[in-house]
């Protein structure tokens, strides 16, 4: 399909200025920017003291000079006749050149560091003289996680926010049916049922925390009117005295992680909800009228006629869940920071906790339980490619 | 070599025509306090040090305390300053093992106030023999007890286990929860171990501990922890304690729903804060355990250090000088409500806190520098996360103890 | 269209939903109901117990002129905008450009690579964590706000990408090639005649990257210590470290922070969720 449709008047000759001009700019700015542009010369120049204030100043010098540099470099490629002859083959990467560079450099490249990392015992540091001060363990590190309990508290509740997120599908899926009709003000019904996916997860744990707390929050509150009695104490302050001690959610072990995964449930089955709320739009009447001739009603209908037609929405609610499943983090740092006692980490959080937490410094071991949970999503995400790829060859 | 030639060239003409020339004597400070007392108690210091010196120019900065624990790594790698705080102890650990410490023996060996008058705190500055840094503050922990429930249930500080034990059940048989603690974030119970260990085993077991010499399951721990269960049962905590931290825990404390609370002494203007007066509150050491044990104490320290990288270590060096004299000392601890770490420094003798701090730490037999700054960082999250759950449920104690003897095996 | 439409039930059971409809959506946000009337009491109310009742009196400006006044909750939301509207440029921008190459030019490494978006889009944040520290380490931008644009822009850019990617397939190749018969060049055609067709698509990201990058929190927490960068959802937590049980300022600033999504949501709400469901109704 790399056919060149060739334009009778085109001509395939390099411009040779153009092509020196900008390639002597180019090669100025990438030497400006390895070799002269750095936090300390930015701050002599513009007087600040030592520290910090001058990295953004500095940063943004520099991203002057890279921008500056791909434009040169566009304006020497697009110059040369090479290009002009292949402008088909080689347009797509200078399309892709600054994205794809910057999403190797920050995303791709780094997931082989961190495997890397983990087969080290490392602290972080680096010595005076800039060498790295870690040593290689080989696969150390992924037998202590073998022998760690915090390791395998960890996958298990990483395994139960898999299986209870997914109940965020039906339910959604119920609401969704459930706000599926034309009276007046259900658009704003529907709106407003989708308002907690857009709240961030720091301030639905927040809330959730709130409402779990023993002493004040909603449930205690609606526990002390069964169980408690204001009493005065010994200095004469009135204070709650409960029959039955109201339950400590995020305080028990054995309650915790539920109660966490139901505070991010909450978000989540808003998510579902939208995106069968959307998929019932797309679902085609008469089938549903042919269904409905042949007798099947309810559960039958939905399950026969309506579901298969919202397999795209199932597939993408399903896979969202997976994924916001093994990325739950916020919602543990903000209501229990993995405790008590570790009894709510997950993967993610405990990663996080050895690697930087409160200077614990285990980046070997902190990378080992990364790459774990990156396998885990490897499944998943090929899974989800998989699929892909089938859809693109159907497509072509 | 030409590279570097140009690259100096260009600094220099980029700099030349921005600013002038810089002081021939330089002196970058980074300090790590925002709060308003501790911010200006440093910058009084700093002015103090700039009148003694007039020709050193002084940059001083400052920045936020969590923040620093994270950006002094980078610091001390690439644009160091020439003073920098950080904590003495354990703490301390990685930085001067890799390096990024100036060794500052020499000082404390010239300097006749700091070889006199630090006695007490020199241990805790030490690594591999050598002295790393100069401490400028620290306090005390103990025991702050609700004075007016004490007075109104006829009960006095106890002095002994026992003492401690009585207590307790006359509390309970009023209907007080003698101890308040929140354990959300683990360290507060770290003080508890701390003292039942120091006071049944003595500081040297203790530090062997957080050196890794001793296993958890170590008989004499295993009597450490007997105790801490007796206290869990005899003087019980409140019960929501996991789900509090420790501001949240003051306030069973000012509602007079808890009687006690193992705390440190920073915490002193947060109960005036709540509403009580200095009259209903009071301090006592934790008491004795095991009779004849000498009695040690937690004085967590804050200190300066000199990067190995520091440009300008001549004038670090009479920085750390300067912030050592008594009256430096003195001065800057009366503003923050600590303790000066020289001993001939001048307290506030207004303050009933820290005078019996003073009194408390001048007499001690060892101080220890709380479990989460002597114990490697990564010991010390399993093993506060251990005795967070201990006290949830004491019946673990095995598994836990196990637990931690596998994670001080590979940390150490 | 399903279940059966309740206009074809008997009027029983259309009053019976109208009447289910806001009494489910009562219990639906009782928690954000609940917040909101603890951020508009006095303190006093909560520690007598008065949770649900009507607040003694209503302190709507007092307590949240009060998160302002006391903390640096002002700062937090400048920063948060600070990180980002950028970051909404620059991913948004980049996709426009690698959609663009992916959808439209049939090369032979058009399907990996767009592949390499989707699964690096989906990969577990802590796999990034310590290399993504060192980068910023060493390009000298930790702890500011520029280090955490450039890190949330390419890693935002897989989702885009994906996004604008299918997008632009869907777009009538014809248009493109009879362009390029006329002898536009490629750049031309990208900017002039692409470009106008997927504003929607582009309006559609933006919003969603604003919310996802407002709401996020794991990576501000990483990639930025100092206070004088911290966005809001760092902030509020830090706030709750300080505001010790004031609940009313708590919940106060807890709202103040989910207030610019909730308003972008409804002001923009069809590309909403045009964005989110892009992948629901087809593929």
């Amino acid at each position: 399909m790399t056919t060149t449709i060739a334009n009778p008047n085109q001509r395939f000759e390099t411009s040779a200025n153009r092509v020196v001009g900008a390639g002597i700019v180019l090669a100025i700015c990438i030497f400006l920017l390895v070799f002269v542009v750095n936090t300390a010369m930015v701050q002599e120049m513009l007087g600040y003291t030592r520290q910090i204030t001058a990295r953004v100043p500095t940063f943004f010098i520099r991203m002057a000079l890279l921008l500056t540099a791909v434009a040169a470099g566009l304006f020497m490629i697009t110059g040369h006749s090479y290009y002009k002859r292949n402008k088909l083959a080689v347009t797509p990467w200078l399309f892709l050149a600054v994205g794809l560079a910057f999403f190797m450099v920050y995303v791709i490249v780094p997931i082989f560091q961190s495997i890397s990392y983990s087969f080290t015992k490392w602290n972080g540091l680096y010595d005076i003289n800039g060498v790295w001060t870690g040593k290689w363990v080989g696969l150390h590190n992924y037998r202590i996680l073998l022998d760690d309990p915090n390791f395998w508290t960890s996958l298990k509740n990483n395994l139960i926010w898999l299986v209870l997120y997914m109940l965020a599908v039906p339910i959604g899926l119920f609401i969704a049916l459930f706000l599926n009709q034309t009276v007046t003000g259900i658009r704003i019904y529907k709106s407003l049922f989708f308002f907690p996916f857009v709240i961030s997860q720091v301030v639905v744990g927040l809330i959730f925390a709130w409402a779990y707390n023993p002493e004040f929050g909603l449930l205690s509150e609606v526990w002390g009117w069964f169980f408690c009695e204001m009493r005065e104490n010994i200095v004469g302050n009135l204070t709650r005295v409960c029959s039955v001690d109201p339950p400590s959610i995020l305080g028990d072990s054995k309650k915790a992680t539920y109660g966490i995964i139901a505070a991010g449930l909450w978000p989540q089955i808003a998510y579902c909800m939208i995106l069968y709320l959307t998929g019932l739009n797309n679902v085609s009447a008469d089938q549903i009228e042919a269904g409905r001739l042949d007798g099947a009603k309810g559960w039958k209908l939905l399950w026969h006629v309506v579901l298969p037609q919202l397999k795209p929405a199932t597939f993408i609610a399903i896979v969202v869940t997976v994924i916001g499943a093994l990325r739950s983090f916020d919602m543990i740092a903000t209501m229990t920071q993995g405790g008590p006692f570790g009894s709510t980490n997950v993967l993610a959080f405990y990663m996080y906790e050895q690697a930087v937490g409160e200077g614990v410094g285990r980046y070997g071991y902190g990378s080992a339980i990364a790459t774990v949970l990156f396998l885990i999503m490897l499944v998943y995400i090929s899974y989800f490619l998989w699929r892909m790829y089938q859809d693109e060859k159907e497509g072509n | 070599m030409s590279l570097r030639f140009t690259k100096l060239a260009l600094g220099a003409a980029m700099a030349g025509l921005f600013s002038g020339s810089l002081l021939a004597s330089d002196l970058v400070i980074t300090f790590d306090d925002l709060n308003p007392d501790k911010k200006a108690a440093y910058e009084a210091a700093v002015e103090a040090f700039k009148a003694a010196n007039p020709d050193i120019n002084v940059v001083a900065n400052n920045g936020d305390r969590e923040a620093h624990k994270d950006t002094i790594r980078n610091a001390l790698q690439n644009d160091a300053p020439d003073v920098i705080t950080w904590y003495p102890g354990n703490r301390m650990g990685p930085f001067v093992d890799a390096g990024l410490f100036t060794d500052i023996s020499d000082l404390w060996a010239s300097d006749e106030n700091l070889s006199s008058n630090f006695n007490a705190i020199k241990p805790t500055m030490t690594r591999d023999g050598k002295q790393w840094g100069v401490p400028y503050s620290y306090y005390q922990w103990g025991v702050y007890y609700r004075a007016d429930i004490y007075e109104k249930l006829g009960l006095s500080e106890p002095k002994n286990w026992e003492e401690l034990l009585g207590n307790c059940d006359a509390l309970k048989g009023a209907g007080v929860t003698p101890f308040t603690i929140g354990t959300q974030y683990l360290w507060t119970a770290a003080g508890v171990f701390d003292y039942l260990n120091l006071r049944t085993n003595g500081y040297e077991v203790h530090n062997d501990l957080t050196a890794g010499k001793i296993k958890y399951t170590d008989d004499r721990i295993r009597a450490t922890f007997a105790k801490w269960e007796e206290m869990l049962d005899r003087c019980s905590f409140v019960s929501t304690h996991a789900t509090m931290d420790w501001q949240a825990a003051i306030s069973p404390f000012a509602k007079g729903d808890a009687a006690m609370y193992v705390m440190g002494n920073f915490s002193v203007g947060q109960y005036k804060d709540a509403g009580l007066t200095d009259e209903q509150i009071d301090f006592f050491q934790f008491p004795e355990i095991t009779a004849g044990v000498p009695r040690a104490e937690e004085a967590p320290a804050d200190a300066f250090f000199i990067p190995a990288n520091a440009k300008n270590v001549e004038n670090a060096k009479k920085f750390l000088s300067f912030i050592a004299t008594p009256q430096i000392q003195g001065d800057w601890n009366k503003a923050i409500g600590q303790l000066p770490p020289n001993a001939a420094a001048e307290i506030n003798a207004d303050d009933k806190f820290i005078v019996e701090g003073m009194a408390t730490l001048s007499t001690a037999a060892g101080l220890a520098q709380f479990y989460d700054r002597d114990a490697p960082a990564a010991m010390a999250k399993a093993g506060m996360e251990g005795f967070q759950k201990f006290m949830l449920d004491p019946s673990a104690l095995d598994e836990i103890l196990e637990g931690l003897d596998k994670v001080q095996a590979e940390v150490y | 269209m399903f279940p059966v439409p309740i206009e074809k039930n008997s009027a029983k059971a259309q009053i019976a939903y109208k009447l289910a409809l806001p009494i489910a959506l009562f219990f639906w946000l009782l928690p954000l109901l609940a917040i909101f009337m603890t951020s508009i009491r006095p303190v006093s109310d909560i520690a007598t117990g008065n949770v649900f009742g009507i607040p003694s009196s209503f302190q709507l400006i007092q307590n949240y002129s009060e998160v302002f006044a006391k903390t640096e909750a002002l700062q937090y939301l400048i920063n948060t905008l600070l990180i980002a509207l950028p970051t909404m440029v620059l991913s948004v921008g980049m996709a426009c450009l690698t959609g663009y190459a992916l959808a439209i030019y049939k090369f032979r490494w058009a399907l990996p690579l767009f592949f390499l978006f989707v699964a690096g889009n989906f990969v577990p944040f802590q796999i990034l964590m310590l290399p993504v520290v060192n980068i910023s380490v060493k390009l000298e931008i930790m702890n500011t706000v520029p280090g955490l644009v450039m890190f949330h822009a390419a890693f935002q850019l897989g989702f885009c990408t994906l996004f604008m990617r299918n997008f632009m397939k869907a777009l009538p190749f014809e248009l493109i090639e009879s362009a390029r018969l006329e002898g536009v060049g490629e750049f031309q055609i990208f900017w002039h005649l692409v470009l106008p067709l997927v504003k929607p698509a582009i309006a559609a990201l933006c919003v969603l990257i604003f919310t996802f990058i407002w709401n996020d929190f794991f990576w501000a927490t990483v990639l930025i210590q100092e206070d004088s960068s911290l966005p809001i959802t760092v902030g509020v937590r830090t706030l709750n470290g300080e505001f010790v049980q004031q609940w009313h300022l708590i919940s106060a600033a807890s709202l103040l922070a989910a207030m610019p999504p909730v308003i972008m949501f409804f002001i923009m709400q069809k590309h909403f969720i045009a964005g989110l469901t892009l992948g629901a109704t087809k593929g």
